[in-house]
């Protein structure tokens, strides 16, 4: 690979470059192609009116190239300049400070063509480029934009190859680029695992501010927009037992605050995050736990996912991620790039078996005048049934028994009356029914909340884990019941079980088919094998998200202790880079002389080694030039060495070119090597004198 | 032998003035035994240099002023009908000598010039069904108007290969043409040029020639060259193995004449110009750096193979 790269330098700082001016059509023209992919790479974070501007640069670099218009005098360059400068700083105010950079970025990528003068300008050119490239990662970080950004940089670097090789073929140049990125792949990875993650000096502009997923305040309906949505939410890899489809309830958000239509989450303080021993209070140990990983996808929100009554893994963890005190999990920051986190789960462990007397009325606040009828059907429930526990029998049978139905295109219900669905329309989502059940709990004086979330997953069996899409949100209820604490109670479950028990029925399916307008590729992966094709990108996607894009700070620790061992620590980090480093550069000088070792070669490095040394001199002797009028610069430049030099020379020559038997190539050798140190000697003396 | 060489080349030099690197590469072409092609303006000299350098060596000369009307006949001789012997006698044409200097040659037909250069490729003719070899050595000079004058039918690539160097005299510089203008008519008479070499010391010294020493990494410096002619690195009829051993015998005779019984690169690149750039040329050849020159550059003579990978 050193060969290689210095050979590339090599070649650049050859004075019989050509000068742009003089670069093939071809070349020009692929430029502008490599530019517009660049560019490609960002184009949907550009906005519209910087599209077009592009477009227009790019033509105009075209026919400049074709020699149907000149290119712009200086007044021009310096007014697009201006123009685009002012577009943006007024734009930027809507567009926030990174998609401002960004399209700053693009544009000076797009004007630099125009001032290519050196080949310095080339250079700036081609590292924007790259830059373009890199920043690009800033948006989409999956495994195939991946892929299409390496292509994009073997791409550039070919071009480049093409600019300063003599050979112009841009496909011989893409493999030696290839090649080149190849051989630089170890490094890469050695960096990528042992390289210190430190954490950024400044953080990135968040970049989207479209969430997506559940929200916080949820009216009757909501969630039957997310049905429609195959957009992955998180996926899970459980690390022993797997649990039931029907176990399956990923908490998110508990909502307690109801104004008549909307659930709301409670404002939450530092208070309200979990102590390490209030939690432990109540863990059920007796009962195997589930442990998982999650790696939740970028939503831009804060609220994370988990099985019933979680318990955060690693301690460290709890930076990023805390655990609040009505079990659900949530993240410090906005998740804008994947996040994982591996958290234990104690299921049918009780919660919150003494409830203060101010979470007590907070559930069971009901707002005056709301749904009366509702309220009246409660008042008749009570006085029928002292038990509470009878009481949500009763109400979850009437669930089952009367014409209730499961739909994701319920009626339009006025005024978001709960009254009206659960006595007129009685067609609804699961919101629906936790929603009603959650407010008829509260009217009979049971504590009850809802909490919204997700049910269920794909297994991927390819790569052994679950996929949770925005599809899967569902909505529930949970009630307080004195001496259990909180238990889940699921009022879709009795009237729709097949929806808990193996997610959407074939009907359901159809509904949502219908319901969406956009394509949905599941319903027509019939083919077994185009199924298990598609398992298995998704099971390589899945990979490269957990061990590439949350490489964190955290697991390289991790990794690097269960490596070295536990006292592993900065010194050893430099002890350990250092050594690659050394063997790197060992392997490295090895491989340079392995390459003259050949005993009857030897004179190419004295003849190299002596031509080096009058390089750095000024006396630079090139290919095409006659040893005879090199010999001349030399003697010029100084006559001892000059002489010298002549004998070297004509030494070399009787060795190389002369017929020589075996025993005068032994002896020609030798008489090499002497002219060789005397020539060294004279070059030390040399330099000797003119220090002094 | 050495001494001989640089008498004939400083008795040449005398008659053609302030051409020394031509005038050494004419006399290597003859040494390698191949023919040699001089592309110029009228009245650069090219004659001159022709008969001179014939008149040195002690060779039998003619000349012959190719013409649109020449006819193959002309070149190479006739079969007359003889009416006191009743038979043919032949009448053997100017091809007949050891030196031919055919001038302006892209005048002539193609049909008459492809007659010369088919006598060039055997060293025999044929009259009349009888094969007749030509004397020995045989050597031709053309000379050859640039191709944009008018009446001129340009060789075809196939019959400059048959020239083993093609070389271009050039304006002569400020001093030499001083020289020229003053010399009087009665010293640049040409008939009276002393012959420097006998036909036997030729003989020696091309055989001479013919063996000295080519090492192996001077065979892969040429082998370097061609092939980079080949790969489409630069656009250029590629050059044959023809070419290749044209070049090894031009770079032979330089390094005669540079004293020494072997090749070098130096004497490959010295000669490697004359010897291909004529073949190259086809593609381009409105760049401004000859090709053979470019290759040079391209080529490491060190380590002809390395700096291709």
């Amino acid at each position: 690979m050193t060969l290689t790269i210095n050979k590339f330098f090599s070649k650049n700082s050859s004075k019989n470059k050509l000068t742009y001016l003089s670069m093939p059509y071809s070349l020009k023209l692929s430029l502008v192609a490599i530019q517009a992919l660049n560019i490609l790479t960002l184009v949907t974070e550009l906005s519209f009116w910087f599209i077009a501007l592009s477009l227009v640069c790019l033509l105009w670099h075209i026919s400049i190239h074709q020699q149907y218009i000149a290119k712009p005098s200086r007044i021009i360059k310096f007014f697009i300049a201006i123009t685009g400068c002012i577009l943006l700083g007024v734009s930027t105010n809507d567009m926030g400070v990174l998609i401002g950079m960004i399209h700053l970025l693009c544009l000076s990528y797009l004007l630099k063509p125009f001032e290519l003068h050196k080949t310095s300008d080339l250079y700036q050119l081609i590292v924007l480029g790259l830059f373009i490239l890199a920043s690009s990662f800033i948006f989409n970080q999956s495994i195939y934009f991946s892929v299409f950004i390496i292509i994009l940089v073997t791409l550039n670097i070919a071009w480049w190859l093409c600019y300063f090789s003599y050979n112009k073929n841009l496909f011989i140049q893409l493999r030696t680029s290839f090649k080149l990125l190849l051989q630089s792949f170890p490094l890469a990875i050695v960096l990528f695992v042992f390289f210190p993650k430190i954490s950024p000096f400044w953080h990135v502009p968040m970049a989207k501010s479209a969430t997506t997923g559940l929200s916080d305040n949820v009216s009757v309906g909501d969630i039957s927009n997310l049905a429609l949505s195959n957009e992955l939410a998180f996926r899970v890899e459980f690390s022993n037992e797997r649990p039931n489809y029907s176990q399956m309830y990923w908490r998110a958000l508990v909502l307690e605050d109801f104004d008549g239509k909307t659930w709301r989450r409670t404002k939450k303080t530092k208070e309200d995050i979990l102590k390490k021993e209030q939690l432990n209070k109540n863990l059920d140990f007796n009962k195997q736990p589930l442990s998982y990983e999650v790696i939740a996808e970028p939503s831009y929100q804060r609220w994370l996912f988990s099985l019933d009554v979680p318990k955060l893994e690693h301690v460290k963890q709890n930076k990023i991620v805390y655990q609040l005190n009505d079990q659900t999990l949530f993240s410090r920051d906005k998740i804008a790039q994947p996040l994982s986190y591996k958290v234990t789960s104690y299921i049918d462990s009780a919660t919150d078996i003494d409830l203060t007397d101010e979470d007590k009325h907070l559930n069971i606040a009901t707002v005056e005048r709301s749904n009366p009828r509702l309220v009246v059907l409660a008042n008749n429930l009570r006085r029928e049934y002292q038990d509470n526990h009878e009481l949500i029998q009763q109400v979850l049978l009437n669930f089952r028994q009367q014409n209730y139905r499961y739909t994701l295109s319920p009626p339009t219900l006025s005024n978001n009356s709960l009254d009206e669905f659960y006595f007129d329309t009685q067609a609804g989502f699961c919101e629906h029914y936790a929603s009603s059940f959650t407010f008829l709990m509260r009217a009979v004086g049971i504590p009850a909340r809802m909490v919204l979330g997700y049910l269920g997953g794909d297994y991927n069996s390819q790569g052994d884990y679950y996929s949770i899409y925005q599809r899967d949100a569902h909505a529930w209820s949970e009630v307080w019941l004195s001496g259990v604490g909180w238990v889940r109670i699921d009022p879709t479950a009795a009237v729709d079980p097949s929806r808990v028990e193996q997610g959407f029925s074939d009907q359901l399916l159809f509904e949502q088919e219908s319901l969406s307008s956009g394509f949905y590729f599941d319903s027509y992966l019939s083919a077994v094998w185009l199924n298990k094709f598609k398992l298995q990108f998704e099971a390589l996607d899945y990979q490269w998200t957990k061990l590439v894009i949350n490489f964190s700070q955290e697991k390289q620790k991790n990794l690097l202790k269960s490596w070295f061992g536990d006292d592993f620590n900065l010194k050893s980090a430099i002890i350990i880079s250092i050594t690659i480093i050394m063997t790197w550069m060992i392997l490295w000088l090895l491989h340079l002389w392995s390459k003259p070792l050949n005993k009857t070669q030897v004179w190419i490095r004295y003849y190299l080694d002596v031509h080096n040394k009058l390089r750095e001199m000024g006396l630079i002797k090139k290919n095409e030039q006659l040893q005879k009028q090199f010999l001349e610069q030399v003697l010029l430049h100084d006559t001892n060495l000059g002489q010298c030099y002549q004998r070297f020379v004509e030494s070399v020559g009787h060795l190389q070119y002369k017929e020589n038997t075996e025993d005068e190539k032994v002896e020609l050798i030798q008489i090499v090597k002497q002219e060789y140190r005397q020539f060294c000697h004279l070059v030390i003396q040399i330099m000797k004198q003119k220090n002094k | 032998m050495q001494s001989l060489i640089t008498k004939a080349l400083c008795q040449i030099e005398k008659f053609v003035i302030g051409k020394p690197e031509q005038v050494r590469l004419a006399l290597a072409c003859l040494l390698a035994r191949g023919h040699l092609l001089i592309e110029d303006l009228p009245g650069m000299g090219k004659t001159t240099l022709a008969h001179v350098l014939a008149s040195s060596l002690g060779l039998s000369y003619q000349r012959v002023q190719f013409t649109s009307d020449l006819l193959p006949a002309d070149v190479i001789g006739v079969s007359i009908f003889d009416s006191t012997n009743q038979n043919f006698t032949l009448h053997k044409g100017p091809i007949f000598n050891q030196v031919v200097l055919a001038d302006e040659i892209n005048r002539a037909s193609p049909k008459t010039q492809s007659a010369l250069l088919e006598a060039m490729e055997e060293n025999s003719v044929s009259i009349d069904g009888s094969t007749h070899n030509l004397p020995r050595p045989f050597f031709v000079i053309a000379t050859q108007n640039p191709i944009f004058h008018a009446g001129t039918y340009p060789l075809p690539e196939s019959q400059l290969d048959r020239f083993m160097m093609r070389i271009s005299l050039g304006f002569p510089d400020r001093d030499a043409e001083r020289k020229i203008l003053s010399m009087t008519n009665k010293s640049v008479d040409l008939t009276d040029v002393d012959a420097c070499i006998t036909l036997e010391q030729l003989q020696k010294i091309q055989k001479q020639v013919s063996e000295t020493h080519v090492s192996e990494s001077i065979l892969d410096y040429v082998i370097a060259l061609f092939q980079h002619t080949r790969t489409g690195e630069i656009s250029v009829n590629p050059l044959s193995p023809r070419a290749g051993k044209s070049l090894i015998a031009a770079a032979k005779a330089w390094a005669f004449m540079e004293n020494r019984a072997h090749v070098v690169p130096d004497d490959v690149k010295a000669v490697f110009s004359s010897v291909c750039e004529h073949r190259m040329v086809g593609k381009q050849s409105h760049m401004n750096e000859l090709f053979s020159n470019q290759l040079l550059k391209m080529v490491d003579y060190i380590q002809p193979f390395d700096s291709k990978n």
